[in-house]
């Protein structure tokens, strides 16, 4: 009988982990590190440094004055918004004199030991088809398998990806995402720096996954990485971020912009595990559009991070186009996570599925803040949005703004949202069955996430079981 | 044999114009201090708030600027004075056959006309003018009045707050349950006019009753927008319940702003049934606070819009207190170029443990070029809850209509029956007086009459 019993690892104290694994902070070295504060001299510095194209200089300074053209968002939490000091961040610092290694061993000792200690090295070898490493503002490591690169993929850091491949990147570059959209995108459009370059031939199944680990170090940090990816016809491709950094008690920023491309009858998943110790803020624009066939879908799962405001969005241009979003937050104590999914059909015959599950403890809030947007000519349209909330305790708070704007008369469109709390009589049935409180209170979070974790390749998935475990310890209840 | 009535014309109207938005008003009413300080505190709080942004919550869809149609400082056209105080057919009707316990008509900006069961009277049971009874109720009127929509609440409430005319009051003393119906017919007839009107309900403790607020009885459009802004605040105290029944049927050159609030004490109960079948432009925000332990709103909305018509809607369930129960279902149905919004919040305050609060909005679109927004809010701050909402838009599926076609019905009236199959539900809910009417009136327009 004995083996009937789930089987529940020794837990650990959350912040102690946290400390451990993650919010540990290696001594501060720099080869360049920008003065705090944003100007015009700065987007200079950040662009000569990198000897970039004259297009690319000008789409900075034209997004650094869209930045300060455009008012602070009056919507979401306003409050914690608010208390960003834009002048107290460096918006650019690079630890090596070098460039993306594509040797580990070249990866300076130093920062080679940060990464170490998160187990990148290893997981690539395991089970990733490449992977990217950034340290504060650039990417340090790049490797992509040999038998990948034969077949055409391009896989890089931003930066290379635009010395390298010019032309691909001017065509695609800001296409989804105008540098003008919002102030933190214009922000990031203007001090972009590493990130992600990937292209996927037509036609090409990427059969592993490809990686990247974001890491900000020093202290009052901004990074604002720039990920673009191209899914050519028919090709398929997932691509997994994850991000940790030291616990500071003054702010750090991170501020990404992340374009997807998929067109005809591509697909693309971009897995996100954002795990930012608890006084990063976390402001991030991710958009994809999906042509004819293509599909899109974000799996997207917060768990760190002071504030988080964070949409991800699929415009469905093409018949037949697809986008499935799931996203996770986890709000614990003195966090914020206003997660969510926008999707906006312009085509006929077009699917969405949005489905969102958050867990709000210890005073911690979580709100699922989402937009459907349904044009008068996408007609035959299906979309559904689920909500699902659990709140541990009293004073914690669970908040659901979804918007549904349907101007076709031919379609279906369905929300559902649900909060509660766990369930007594669920933990009466397990501790019946011989279970202790917190072991029958970690089984019913586990269910609770068990369709996210299920989306995740094996190891992310142990990974994040071991996650949710840690941050669920010593908090229900 | 009918019940004894008693019948009041109320209050001679003034015969003097203001001739400024609040210059004379308190005198031509011979309002009290009090009442007169409120006015002013509220028309400067009207100056000071700026037009609401388009950005900002429960004005994205809605252009604020119709409702102001003469810029800053809009006058309510002054009262007229009529000759002939009848009652509408609708009300003359349903006194004779003594259905209502009381019928009130209230007709350009003045309470023209109210009949009260005499035995009501007896009982304490107040149906008056709001003019006269801030004077003769001064304490009562100004415990209440804008205790629920006050001149903070927002710019256009800050309007009517200033600006009412023709305002009611009702009050219930404790224990006094009153089984018919008390019917108030609105009538802006005048294209043209802006008014601000007022409704104060006071339902004691343990008392009980019916209450169906129709507007647009008895208008005929001109061809000139008739500018409408209301104000209902309804106190329900311990263990009082209140069904209430506001029909917004506005002939379609109106265009029309209200805001509704009630507050429930210990075991109150409240069932509102908001109907929207009239006017071009209307906004409303319809709110319960459950204040006192145990107590319970339902709240059921129906809207049926065709033309270019334009509804704005917004629900509140605020859960202040444990134990307490909400359920809301709206239901909007659009033709032609219509288009709806639907904004419903739940808030659950973090000392409100153990409440039950649900909400489902569901949207027929019948047209192509019909447009429905739905927006279902959620805002938890205790655990010890259990809350859903759900929200659809769609067409009619084709396979019910199949089926019908199947059974030898064919399709116009297969339409017919699924969209009276839509809307059914909320239709049985009204009290009896209005509810065959109101069927008829809405199976007419949703057929394309």
């Amino acid at each position: 009988m004995t083996n009937d019993k789930p089987t529940i690892r020794p837990q650990l104290h959350v912040r102690e982990d946290y400390q451990a694994r993650y919010g540990f902070a290696d001594p501060e070295e720099y080869f360049l590190k920008a003065p705090k504060g944003i100007n015009h001299e700065v987007v200079e510095m950040i662009s000569q440094l990198k000897k970039e194209p004259d297009w690319m200089r000008e789409f900075r300074h034209a997004a650094l004055d869209a930045f300060f053209a455009k008012p602070m968002p009056k919507w979401g939490d306003t409050e914690l918004l608010n208390s960003i000091d834009f002048a107290d961040i460096h918006y650019y610092l690079k630890s090596t004199a070098g460039g993306s290694e594509k040797s580990w061993d070249d990866v300076p000792d130093n920062i080679k030991r940060t990464f170490d200690r998160l187990g990148i090295p290893e997981a690539e070898q395991r089970f990733l088809g490449g992977v990217s490493a950034q340290y504060e503002s650039e990417v340090v490591y790049h490797s992509l398998r040999e038998d990948l690169t034969k077949q055409g993929i391009i896989f890089l850091d931003m930066d290379t990806g635009l010395r390298e491949h010019e032309e691909l990147v001017r065509r695609y570059f800001a296409t989804v995402i105008p540098y003008a959209d919002n102030k933190f995108a214009a922000l990031n459009s203007a001090v972009w720096s590493g990130g992600s370059f990937i292209y996927v031939p037509p036609g090409t199944d990427v059969k592993i996954p490809l990686q990247a680990y974001f890491r900000i170090n020093a202290r009052n940090m901004g990074q604002f990485e720039r990920t673009l990816i191209i899914a050519d016809k028919g090709s398929r491709v997932h691509y997994i971020e994850g991000c940790t950094a030291p616990t500071y008690s003054s702010d750090s920023l991170h501020s990404a912009v992340v374009e997807l491309i998929a067109h005809e009858g591509a697909y693309i998943r971009y897995t996100t595990i954002q795990n930012w110790s608890n006084n990063v803020f976390n402001l991030v624009t991710k958009r994809a559009v999906a042509h004819q066939d293509a599909t899109v879908e974000w799996v997207d799962a917060n768990l760190g991070s002071k504030l988080t405001m964070k949409f991800p969005c699929v415009y469905l241009m093409g018949e037949r186009a697809k986008a499935e979003i799931l996203s996770v937050a986890f709000a614990g104590d003195g966090q914020h996570q206003d997660a969510g999914a926008k999707v906006i059909h312009a085509a006929p015959n077009t699917t969405s599925r949005i489905t969102s599950k958050s867990i709000s403890r210890g005073g911690g809030r979580a709100s699922y803040r989402g937009m459907v947007k349904v044009y008068p000519s996408a007609t035959n349209c299906k979309v559904s949005v689920e909500c699902d909330a659990l709140l541990l305790n009293e004073n914690s708070r669970s908040d659901t703004y979804p918007t549904m704007e349907i101007a076709a008369e031919d379609v279906r469109v369905e929300h559902e949202a649900r909060v509660s709390k766990i369930a007594e009589e669920q933990i009466f049935y397990l501790q019946s069955r011989g279970l202790s409180d917190d072991e029958a209170r970690m089984l019913i979070v586990n269910g609770f996430f068990e369709p996210f974790v299920k989306e995740l390749p094996m190891e992310y998935a142990v990974e994040m079981n071991r996650l949710i475990e840690l941050e669920m310890e010593g908090s229900v209840g | 044999m009918p019940a004894a009535m008693i019948h009041e014309t109320p209050l001679t109207p003034p015969a003097a114009v203001p001739s400024q938005l609040l210059a004379g008003l308190d005198a031509l009413y011979h309002e009290p201090d009090w009442l007169a300080a409120h006015r002013r505190e509220a028309l400067a709080a009207y100056h000071d708030t700026p037009l609401p942004d388009r950005v900002t919550h429960l004005w994205r869809y809605t252009d604020p600027a119709v409702f102001a149609r003469d810029g800053d400082d809009p006058l309510p056209t002054p009262p007229i004075r009529g000759s002939v105080r009848e009652f509408p057919p609708v009300l003359t009707e349903a006194l004779r056959t003594d259905s209502l316990a009381a019928g009130i008509y209230v007709r350009d900006g003045l309470v023209w006309k109210i009949a009260l069961e005499e035995s009501l009277v007896a009982q304490g049971v107040l149906v008056m003018d709001l003019h006269a009874a801030a004077l003769e109720h001064s304490d009562l009127v100004r415990k209440h009045l804008g205790s629920l929509v006050g001149p903070a609440f927002g710019k256009y409430e800050a309007y009517a707050n200033a600006a009412w005319t023709g305002g009611l009051l009702i009050y219930v003393p404790r224990g006094v349950e009153i089984a018919k119906p008390i019917h108030i017919v609105t009538a802006q007839p005048g294209g043209g006019t802006v008014r601000a009107g007022r409704l104060l309900v006071i339902v004691e403790s343990q008392a009980a009753i019916t209450l169906i607020d129709e507007y647009g009885e008895g208008t005929n459009g001109d061809g000139a927008p008739v500018h409408t802004n209301m104000i209902v605040e309804m106190v329900i105290g311990p263990a009082g319940r209140v069904q209430y029944a506001p029909i917004q049927n506005w002939n379609k050159q109106t265009v029309s702003y209200s805001t509704q609030r009630a507050r429930l004490d210990t075991d109150a109960r409240l069932e509102t049934v908001l109907t929207a079948i009239g006017a071009h432009t209307s906004k409303v925000d319809c709110g319960a606070l459950l204040a006192g332990k145990g107590a319970e709103s339902n709240m059921f909305g129906l809207g049926i819009a065709d033309g270019r018509q334009h509804y704005d809607h917004h629900t509140v369930h605020h859960h202040l207190a444990g134990n307490t129960r909400s359920d809301l279902h709206f239901k909007v149905a659009l033709r032609d170029r219509a288009d709806s919004v639907y904004t419903g919040l739940i808030r659950i305050e973090d000392k409100a443990a153990y409440c039950e609060a649900y909400q489902e909005n569901r949207n027929l679109i019948l047209s192509p070029h019909a447009r429905a927004e739905t927006i279902p809010e959620l805002e938890i701050l205790n655990n010890e809850v259990r809350c859903t909402h759900g929200a659809t838009v769609g067409k009619i599926d084709p396979q019910e209509i199949f089926y019908l076609e199947s059974r030898g019905i064919d399709r116009t009236e297969a339409v017919r029956l699924i969209v009276a199959g839509f809307v059914g539900p909320i239709v049985d809910r009204l009290p009896a007086p209005a509810q065959g009417r109101l069927r008829d009136v809405i199976v007419r327009r949703l057929e394309g009459d």
